[in-house]
Order: structure tokens, then sequence, then C-alpha cells
């Protein structure tokens, strides 16, 4: 069969740097699960995308969609024959699909015997199906802001001007944006900005390359980090890997040349993380080292014209980094001039929220749960309050009001300046990590503990004033701080039970303490964990098992849940979960009433049976559940089946005497407590 | 020089040539308005001109306060006073981003010499409750101009969408010039005598300065808006939707001077910002209100007989 190529391209005024990656990547998911539908082959996707231009070529399409199997089950046999004759059923079905009698067959299936006709749906040409393709395929794409240009109606992230359709030397119609397909596209800006007529798709990619464009979106990002790598190798210096700026770099030219500037030597005296925010943020420019790794004056800037006279593009570009470096100098000088500690009092002019106080009245909240827990992390207490005290003071500071990305980082650096602790002014930045789903965490202990008690801090104080997220409105991050509070009670030094620590830390808010709000937050924080542990493959009861222990340690859960998962396969977990069940049951229904055992109290011999084992396995679950080893812990568990089951067959649990029924209600409550250490097992399916 | 055509290489040059260019492109050459605005956004030709089926193409240069930018005439790049020139185009038409870059082109600016470029920006005026898309044109690494697709104005959709530029005249004359301080700028020359944008302004921007950051009454400055905000509800109800934009300007720029003199607290600066937003959208609602009862002239037949029709439904 002929095999075809198509290809097509929007064009656009300048696409939004932010959202191009993203768009091209979903434009090819959806091209390649729209032509599956329709059942269209092809060898490949090719996608197109530029400042100016989103598209794709298809290569190796199909002529025709394949012919498709198909199964239409008929009457039941003894209806459609009479004496080996055709009845009026089955003559009905045949005429329905218009086939012969003879074309049919039949099957046996639980239910009888049955007709069945096994045919063929014929293909149907590329033509006819590309246009549909395409269109889905473009409107599908999510699109985060979406605008209207002119007096049209249609909405995308930047007004599209032309697009080009091209089946072989055929335009294949198209109208999108109220444009219609042409075979026209359009080279560089300035370089050339003449229509080019293209044949057909085989050319495209060579037309553009001669018309200053590089349209695939991959190839120019490898020549961009070439021509970044060759300029600095001819320098002496080095540069950072940063798929994040070559992205955007390469979001923003379609014929790129790397060229290197310097700025003044002077202002290597500023903070590095602030020369790199002004260049890497405002120019979007590499910054270099020298090989013994301190930052060089040299920058590297891609430009997106092969200049005529590349002196002048840097000229330009080195006097916008020298006044910019110019400010980021006088914010750093009129900013040592204070002491980070002496600017806490100006915090308690900025508000947090109006319900909840300033940030001063914030920052006294940390101070005090970090001086709380400062044991449980083994840090220094001091270190913990000052840390506490100083981890908003950047936000303040001229540097940080300029360059609102260095929070933290300017807090960690002034910080040293003022001969702060060492390991404090090293955990300032913490406060901020980590800032996103995948983002590091801190390494120390004081760090993480810091970064705890700000997550813990602003769940407490949303939920305590009623405003959790609301569908997709999350203005605090609450849901990302719930995933960080996770994620940063994984640290060696942490793994804490969050219930008292977010009970603290609710207890601290300047509102009224309700037990519920607590539950509320953890359920949040429960629900976030269940989502990830699902998503890793575990079973949903197994987890929900795990989060049934007592208390919320985060840090256990997922082992816990593993352990949950695998045990399932073991031959005696079924029954145990019947114990367990059994077990709840009893105390559901008894009521919670809490006695410790009395062992002279036990008379049956399967209860002193079951007493003597769960004291003999006790010792040895807690320290497999310390150990964190839950699966051996969990095959100690089982070894109690068998008194359990022998307790439930031989003594009658509601005995008449008050004293023997409580003391064995208590003696069940420390089964079921045990139990727990690693799941709810009673909240197992089957 | 030959009268008609400007000496780009003088600040009141740049002026006439960006002039005539957007001249020749159909656009009305305005002057500025003539009450203190932090942007060329606020004059009438374009915050109100955007709302609504109109057509409306214009250009002008509007002086721009910002008080707290105020350096006492010693930042080169920074001041409490400058100039911004406006184009606006309603509804934009296909080859604006052409026209622009054209408009570059005609100061000199050669764009196979230096590198130019459309970078997102997205722009967002809390006080005016308005929103658009577009980009902050760079030239060389620097931004030159802000060029934005309006997508709401006073909280209403804008349709037709008007397409706005502005360019930062200091900016690119210091461009043109090859100075490093906006002071150093030759206003013009007459004969062999220069004019410095310094000769011209920089005792301005000492004593406005001075008195942003440090005389400007504060107490009468907060009766000020009370009563600009007043002012505007009252002309509001008489259905006269300039006087009462003139308000909203004058209650902005109040705000703009009490944040200068640190009057406004953190939390108050909001609920201000507010205020503003809210008069604004007033506003908006009103003047679309009665252009629409005058049957909106400027517009298109077929788009004022679409419109119309759909209030009456």
């Amino acid at each position: 069969m002929n095999q075809m190529s198509y290809l097509f391209e929007l064009g656009c005024e300048e696409l939004p740097s932010s959202g191009l990656p993203e768009m091209a990547a979903q434009l090819k998911v959806n091209l390649d699960q729209e032509l599956k539908k329709a059942r269209l082959g092809f060898d490949s996707i090719e996608i197109i995308a530029g400042p100016r231009r989103l598209g794709a070529k298809i290569n190796g399409l199909a002529a025709f969609s394949s012919a498709v199997a198909i199964e239409k089950r008929g009457p039941a046999v003894v209806a459609a024959y009479q004496e080996g004759e055709p009845t009026k059923a089955l003559q009905g079905f045949c005429k329905g699909l218009g086939i012969d009698v003879d074309d049919v067959a039949t099957i046996e299936t639980e239910k009888g015997h049955w007709v069945v006709y096994y045919g063929q749906e014929a293909g149907e040409p590329v033509s006819h199906l590309l246009t549909g393709i395409v269109v889905r395929s473009v409107k599908a794409i999510p699109l985060s802001k979406p605008m209207r240009w002119g007096t049209s109606l249609d909405v995308f992230p930047r007004p599209v001007r032309w697009i080009l359709s091209l089946l072989e030397n055929k335009v294949m119609p198209l109208s999108l944006f109220n444009l219609s397909a042409d075979r026209l596209t359009y080279g560089h800006r300035f370089h050339a900005p003449e229509a080019i007529l293209l044949e057909d798709p085989n050319h495209y990619f060579e037309q553009l390359r001669k018309a200053f464009v590089e349209p695939s979106f991959e190839r120019r990002k490898a020549i961009i980090w070439e021509q970044i790598q060759a300029k600095s190798s001819a320098l002496g210096v080095k540069v950072d890997q940063d798929d994040a700026l070559l992205n955007e770099i390469n979001c923003l030219v379609e014929w790129p040349d790397a060229l290197s500037g310097i700025f003044d030597q002077r202002f290597l005296e500023v903070p590095e993380v602030a020369i790199i925010a002004a260049m890497r943020g405002h120019q979007k420019y590499f910054h270099t080292r020298n090989n013994d790794g301190a930052l060089s004056n040299h920058f590297i800037t891609v430009c997106n014209i092969k200049s005529k006279d590349p002196e002048k593009v840097i000229m330009g570009n080195q006097r916008v980094i020298n006044a910019r470096l110019a400010d980021a100098k006088f914010f750093f000088e009129s900013d040592i001039k204070h002491t980070l500690a002496s600017r806490l009092n100006q915090l308690n002019n900025i508000i947090f929220h109006p319900k909840l106080g300033s940030l001063g009245e914030k920052t006294t909240r940390l101070q005090a749960l970090m001086e709380a827990w400062a044991g449980a992390f083994a840090v220094d207490r001091d270190n913990a309050i000052r840390l506490a005290m100083l981890s908003r003071c950047d936000l303040v500071a001229d540097m940080v009001l300029e360059f609102d990305e260095l929070q933290g980082e300017m807090g960690s650096i002034y910080a040293a300046l003022d001969d702060e602790p060492d390991s404090v002014s090293e955990a300032i930045r913490c406060l901020y990590q980590p800032a996103g789903a995948t983002d590091h965490l801190p390494q120390s202990s004081l760090g993480t503990l810091l970064a705890m008690a700000e997550r813990a801090d602003t769940l407490a104080g949303l939920f305590g004033i009623n405003q959790p997220p609301n569908g997709s409105k999350d203005p605090f991050a609450l849901r990302r701080a719930a995933i960080g509070l996770i994620r940063l009670n994984n640290h060696p030094s942490a793994g804490i039970d969050l219930k008292p620590f977010l009970n603290k830390a609710l207890r601290l808010q300047p509102v009224e303490f309700k037990e519920e709000t607590l539950e509320q937050i953890i359920n949040f924080i429960q629900d976030r964990e269940k989502v990830r542990l699902i998503d890793i493959g575990l079973r949903h009861d197994a987890v929900i098992a795990a989060q049934g222990t007592a208390g919320l340690w985060t840090s256990q859960t997922e082992g816990k849940a593993v352990a949950l998962n695998s045990f399932f396969s073991n031959p005696i977990a079924h029954e145990l979960i019947l114990s367990n069940k059994r077990v709840a049951n009893v105390l559901e229904k008894e009521g919670l009433t809490t006695t410790s055992i009395d062992e002279q109290s036990l008379i049956h011999p399967a209860e002193i049976y079951l007493y003597a084992e769960l004291i003999k396995k006790q010792p040895l679950v807690i320290e497999a559940v310390s150990g964190e080893t839950f699966e051996s812990a969990l095959n100690i568990l089982a070894q109690l089946k068998e008194p359990i089951d022998l307790f439930f067959n031989e003594v009658m649990v509601n005995a008449e005497d008050q004293k023997i029924r409580e003391n064995r209600h208590a003696l069940l409550h420390s089964v079921r407590d045990i139990f727990l250490l690693v799941g709810d097992l009673s909240r197992i399916q089957g | 020089m030959p009268i008609g055509k400007p000496d780009v290489s003088t600040f009141q040059g740049l002026i006439l040539a960006l002039q005539h260019y957007w001249a020749e492109q159909g656009c009305v050459i305005l002057q500025p308005y003539d009450i203190e605005v932090g942007a060329g956004t606020f004059h009438p030709a374009t915050f109100l001109r955007a709302i609504g089926p109109e057509r409306w193409n214009a250009a002008y240069v509007q002086p721009s306060r910002r008080p707290k930018d105020g350096r006492y005439g010693e930042n080169p790049n920074r001041g409490q006073h400058y100039y911004q020139f406006q184009v606006v185009m309603k509804p934009n038409p296909k080859n604006l981003v052409d026209l622009y870059f054209g408009s570059l082109e005609n100061l000199g600016i050669d764009p196979l010499i230096h590198d130019l470029r459309l970078v997102e920006d997205n722009w967002e005026s809390p006080t005016l409750g308005a929103w658009g898309l577009g980009w902050e044109v760079w030239l060389n690494g620097m931004e030159v101009t802000q060029f934005t697709y309006f997508q709401q104005i006073g909280g209403l959709e804008c349709f037709p969408v008007t397409g706005e530029l502005t360019y930062g005249l200091e900016r690119i004359a210091m461009y043109l010039q090859n100075v490093d301080s906006m002071y150093d700028l030759v206003w013009t020359r007459i004969n062999e005598e220069v004019v410095t944008y310094g000769d011209v302004f920089s005792q301005n921007e000492q004593e406005m300065s001075a008195y942003n950051f440090e005389h400007a009454n504060v107490d009468w400055l907060f009766q000020s808006f009370t009563e600009a905000e007043n002012a505007c509800e009252a002309l509001l109800a008489e259905h006269l939707p300039l006087p009462a934009y003139e308000q909203v300007l004058k209650a902005s720029h109040t705000f703009n001077l009490l944040d200068a003199r640190h009057a406004i607290s953190v939390t108050e600066r909001q609920r201000f910002i507010l205020k503003v937003r809210n008069l604004s959208r007033q506003v908006a609602k009103k003047y679309f209100e009665v252009r629409k009862s005058k049957g909106f002239p400027l517009a298109d037949p077929i788009l004022r007989d679409a419109i119309l029709q759909e209030g009456r439904k």
C-alpha cells in the first residue's frame, strides 16, 4: 500500500514560551491518539514547534484506514433454523447486515449455541479522515491562557495568521481560526519575510532552513546548546546545565545565534545568586564559570538573527545587564547596612492573612512550634528559635523586593554575613523547600524542622479559619504544603507523628481550637498520601489499612502499605483479616471501655493462651515496627491467628460476670492495638 | 533638516517620527490627557475607547507619573515623570506586529543588525480591572515596548479586541542617541545649540521627588481621595461617564501619592486598589450604556446590529 506524508502548520504570532513545550507535547499525543482511533497507520510524527509555528509532519501515512474485523451476534441456533432451513429470524438478521444466510457461522457459549457473523468493516481513504483528526487534535490542546484577537471569537495563546496543510502535493482542506489552509508558509520574520510555496511536505524542513528557521524543537535546542558550549570553550569558561533556561530560550528563537558579552567586573562583588537571577530571570542569559568554579563576568546570550553587526547586539545587551547589575549592587550594599535580625519588626506590617495576622505573628508561631519539637529532631533549641526568627526577615530586604525568587537565598547570605551560627544561616533557605512535588528537600535536620513547621502552620491557619482549597482554587497552595509535609517527614531526622505536631500548630493559631479541624487537616494530608500511594500501584484497601493506624506517621505509611500489599498473597492473610474484623466488630458493638487486663481474671485456658501469646509477640512486633520491617511484623502477627480463633471458638466474650466480661474486652483491645501498629486489617476487603 | 523628515537623533524628532508613522497608518493623532496618569493606558482614548464594538485607531504621547519612582534626578534610568508613546488600534489589524516593527525600522533600527524579539508578557492593571496578553519587545535584550491585546477592560470583555502598543520613549531615545543617562538625551538642536532632557526636566525631578516623598499633604490626599470617590459615584448617577472617569484618574493618582508617602499600610493598600477598581468598573459599564444609547455610531454596521440586537433579547 502507498505510504504518504502529511504536513500541517499553524502560523502564529510569537507563542508564549511558558506554554509552547507543553502544547507541542500535547499535540503529538492528540495526533497519535486520533490516528490510532481512526485506524490510520503511520510511521512517525515529527513535531514542528517554534515561536511562530506549531504543527506536525506525519510520515508513512497509510492511504486507507485499516479494515476492522467485526462480530455480530444473531439469534440462537434453535430459533435460526427449523429442520435445517433458515427461519424468518435468521433471514431478518442477514438482511439487516446485507449478507447471505450462508455467510453466518455458529458459536457455542455458556448460554447455548448462537448464530454469529464475522465480517470486516472496510477502511476509508486518508483524505476523508485527516481534517477531522487535525481539527480535533488542535482543539484538544489545553490552553492555560487563551486569548481572542481582532473580531474573532476563536481562542489560542496568540493570534494565528496562516495554516499550511498538505497531503502529498495536495492542499488538504482545513478551516480553523477563520483561516483556510493553503500551501504557503513563512520563514524568519526578518531574514526571509516572503511567503514560501511548498510543493509537498517532503521538503518543508529543508525549505524553512533556507529561510532561516529551524522548525524542529529538539534539533534547534541541540543547536543552541552546541553554540553555547562552543562559545564557552572559546572563552575558556564553563556553563552550567540548565534545561529550563535552554527550553525557554529555544521558545524565543527560530534561528539561534549565541553571542557572548561581559559585564563590569566590579559587579562580581554582588552575591552570585543575585547576578544569576538578574541574568537568567530577566535577560535569559547563560552565566559562565571559571575553571575554579567561580562566577565569571562573561555571559552568553542567544539572539534570533544572524546579525550583520553582532558587536551592536552585544553592546546593547551589555548595557542592559550592567544597568540591572548596578541596581542589584545598590540593593546589596544598602541591605547589608542593616542586620537581618533588625528587620524582624517590619514583618509586623506585612499581612499574611487578615484573620491569621501578620508575617511577624506567623514567625512567632513558627518559633513556638520549632522550640517544642527541637528535641524530637535532635537540634539545638536556641538555634531552632533563632532560625524561626530570621526565617522571613529577608522579605523586606531590597534585593528580595526586586528579585522575589531570591527569597530564602538572600536570607541565608545575609545571615552568614551577620555571623549567625552556620547551621542557622544555612537553613534559612529551607523555608521554601520543597517548592514543588519533585523539588529538592532540605538536607539538614534544622532546615527540615523549619520547612515542616512552616507548612504545618499554614495548613493549621487556613483550615482553622475554614478556608481549605476549593476545587481548583488553592491560593495558599495547601495541597503543595501537604505533599511537602509528607515528603519532609521522610527525612532521617524527622519521621515524627504529625498528629501532635499539627495539633500544636493549630492551637497556636489566633482561632478557637476545634478537634474536627485537626481531623480535617489529617484527612486532607491522608488524601494526598493516598493518591500518591495508589499511583505507585498499591491496593486501595492496603493504603487505607496502612493509614488506619493510630496517629499520623506518614513516613511509615508507604512501608506498611507495601507490606500489607504483599501480605495478601500469604495463604493465612484472608483468615487473619476475618479475625481482625471479628475483633473490631465486637469492640465496636460494645463501645470502647478500655481497662487494663487483670491476669487473675483470665480463667478460660483459651484466653490465658491468647494473652500469653500476645505478651510474647508484643515486643517482637514493636521491635519490627520501630525497625520499619513491616513485613516481618505481619508475619509475627500472623502467628496470633490460631490463638485468636481458638479464643472465639471456645470463649464466650460477653460473660455474665461483669469483671470477666470487661477483662475479655480489654484483651481484645490489646489484640486490636497490636495489629494497629502495622495497619487496620479490618479495613481490608475480603 | 528638510521639513517632514524628523531627526530621530533628538528626543522631539523621535516623537515626531512616531506620530508621522502612525498617522500614515490611519491613527488619529491625539494630544496627552491633561490629568496626571500613571501610563498611556489611562488616557480615555485607550481605556474608554477599548470598550464596546466601535472602531478606533489613535496614537499620542502621554506624560506618565509614578510618584514612587522618583529618585531626585539621580538615577539615570528612573524618574517619577516620563513619556510613553501610545498606539491603540481596534480591532487590531492582522498585521499589527508588522506595522510595529515597521515603526522601528522607520526610526532607523535595522532588524537585520539588531536583535528584536517578542517575549511573552501578560499585562494586568488591578486598578483598571483590565488585563491582556502580549509581549514585551526586546531590542538587544532591552525592553522598549509593551505590546498587548486587551482581553478585559473595566471588567468588560473586549470585543473586538484592541491592540495596544506602549513605547518607552526615553529608553528608545537613549538607545538611538547612545547615551547612558536620560538626562543626557538631546531633546533638540537649535542651530549649534543643544537642549538636553536634563535642561528640560532635571529641576522638575528634584522638586517633584521632594514633593512626592516629603511634602505631599497626607491628610489632604486622603480627603481628596474620598472626594473623588464620591464625585465619581454622583456623576455616574447622572449618566456622565467621562467626568466620572476623570475622578477615577484623580483617585488613582492620589492613591499613588499616598503610596509614595508610605501613608498606606499593606492591608490598606489592597483596599484602596479595590476601591479604584470598583469605580473603573462602574465607569466602564456606564460608558458602554451611554454609547449603546447613542447606537454605537462608530461601529461597523454588522457588528453594531448584532450587539444592539443581543441587548434587545
